[in-house]
């Protein structure tokens, strides 16, 4: 089926169910915070490259500025905001309170959610590892140590 | 470079076929207007900077043929529409394949690559492709499918130009075939860049097997460039600085570096002597 016109798509996003009507130019950036007002997700390069847009889909960090709408369809949207009663997510955030690793704050929640990922997912998680896995995310304050160290902790 | 012109995408349609013969028969009845989406890494930039303008977008991720990682045989299969995360995930890709895990490990970044494919990479046809190099030098062929015919394209003959590829307005990449070898190969990826995130400055791959040698190199010409120096290697032993000056006299008509704002031709063709002497140390014996 050719989709032509706005179109009402069901998402979940944060374990809510939202019904909502988009057209296929839009992205899943414009979706969160246009139409759903969810500011944690940032927008800055708009082309994959800084990486504050990203969010958990289906569990797994990708940038939301080049995610079309349409693709979510059957999907579920983690955003910050979505993990606040999470226990484990509560201790990197503590964590990051602890080690300094906000400053302007701007990219915190890409790297919150970056974080999350990598406690919950990779096995004997090191520094290297760490590096590698928020290399996609852009903190224009340069604060990485902090933010490195925020989630060894936590390994 | 990445300066972004419109905050909006244009507008288009988008389809969403599940499966190949719905997708073969849209793009055929829509090919001069349409545009195909994988991991959308290059196409969504492009769209937002309007250097594309597709009436429809035909999303090919839920494609089951397109979605095949396995081996069959003594061939390995990587589907087009594979995401570089899940292959790296691959035990035979990581044990049969060592310069296209490596390109595939060094690509963009670990949050992209969720989404990036490999049948993007080539369908782009960028001549810095990471995988491009790799796959060269182990032997790869590009099967392609039609609404009519499919077509098997041994890599070498793919690339045509910047950014152009062989592939007719109809036709879409299914899957990657690389053959494995029983010999005991041994292959090499080296990647020049300025920091973690960018572009290859300079990509050289090199490989040894059964008695032969090539090299392949990426980013150093308008198409990725595959040479053969079997003839200058005897029983696998690395090259002599006689030899070696012989092989880089032929590399360099091989290539033909630019200057850009990452570096300068000059640069480039010194540090691609630099790789190819490193490479073959890799690949080659004592």
């Amino acid at each position: 089926m050719i989709v032509n016109e706005s179109e009402s798509l069901i998402i979940n996003v944060n374990n809510i169910e939202h019904k909502i009507s988009v057209k296929p130019n839009e992205t899943l950036l414009d979706v969160l915070r246009l139409k759903l007002g969810i500011k944690s997700v940032k927008a800055a390069c708009w082309s994959g490259d800084c990486g504050i847009c990203t969010v958990l889909i289906d569990g797994k960090p990708m940038k939301s500025c080049l995610v079309l709408s349409h693709e979510i369809r059957n999907k579920s949207i983690m955003t910050v905001e979505g993990l606040l009663e999470d226990e484990l997510f509560q201790k990197l955030q503590n964590s990051f309170v602890k080690n300094g690793a906000i400053q302007c704050g701007f990219c915190t929640s890409a790297f919150l959610l970056v974080g999350y990922y990598l406690i919950k997912n990779k096995r004997n998680l090191d520094l290297l590892s760490i590096k590698k896995g928020i290399n996609g995310i852009i903190c224009r304050c340069t604060g990485y140590k902090q933010i490195i160290d925020s989630i060894y902790e936590l390994k | 470079m990445n300066q972004i012109s419109h905050l909006t995408l244009p507008e288009f349609k988008i389809v969403t076929p599940s499966t190949l013969r719905e997708a073969l028969s849209i793009l055929d009845t829509n090919n001069t207007r349409s545009k195909l989406l994988a991991g959308g890494t290059d196409l969504l930039v492009d769209l937002r900077n309007r250097t594309i303008n597709p009436n429809i977008i035909i999303d090919l991720k839920n494609i089951p043929e397109l979605n095949e990682l396995k081996q069959k045989g003594d061939i390995f299969v990587i589907g087009a529409a594979v995401p570089i995360a899940d292959i790296l995930k691959s035990k035979e890709v990581r044990k049969n394949f060592h310069s296209l895990y490596t390109a595939l490990n060094e690509m963009c970044d670990e949050i992209l690559r969720f989404r990036a494919t490999i049948g993007g990479n080539l369908g782009t046809a960028s001549p810095a492709a990471d995988t491009a190099g790799p796959l060269l030098i182990h032997r790869a062929r590009i099967i392609v499918a039609s609404k009519k015919i499919s077509r098997e394209i041994p890599i070498q003959e793919f690339f045509i130009g910047v950014k152009q590829n062989c592939l007719m307005p109809n036709e879409i990449i299914t899957a990657i075939h690389i053959p494995i070898s029983t010999e005991n190969e041994k292959s090499v990826f080296l990647k020049l860049k300025r920091n973690s995130e960018d572009l290859a400055l300079i990509g050289v791959s090199a490989i040894n097997y059964n008695s032969q040698t090539k090299l392949a190199f990426t980013a150093v010409a308008p198409i990725p460039i595959l040479v053969d120096i079997t003839a200058y290697i005897s029983g696998n032993k690395r090259p002599n600085e006689e030899k070696f000056k012989e092989i880089w006299k032929l590399v360099k008509n091989a290539i033909s570096p630019i200057n850009d704002l990452r570096a300068s031709r000059e640069y480039r063709l010194h540090m691609t002597e630099i790789l190819t002497r490193k490479a073959l140390k890799e690949v080659l014996q004592k």
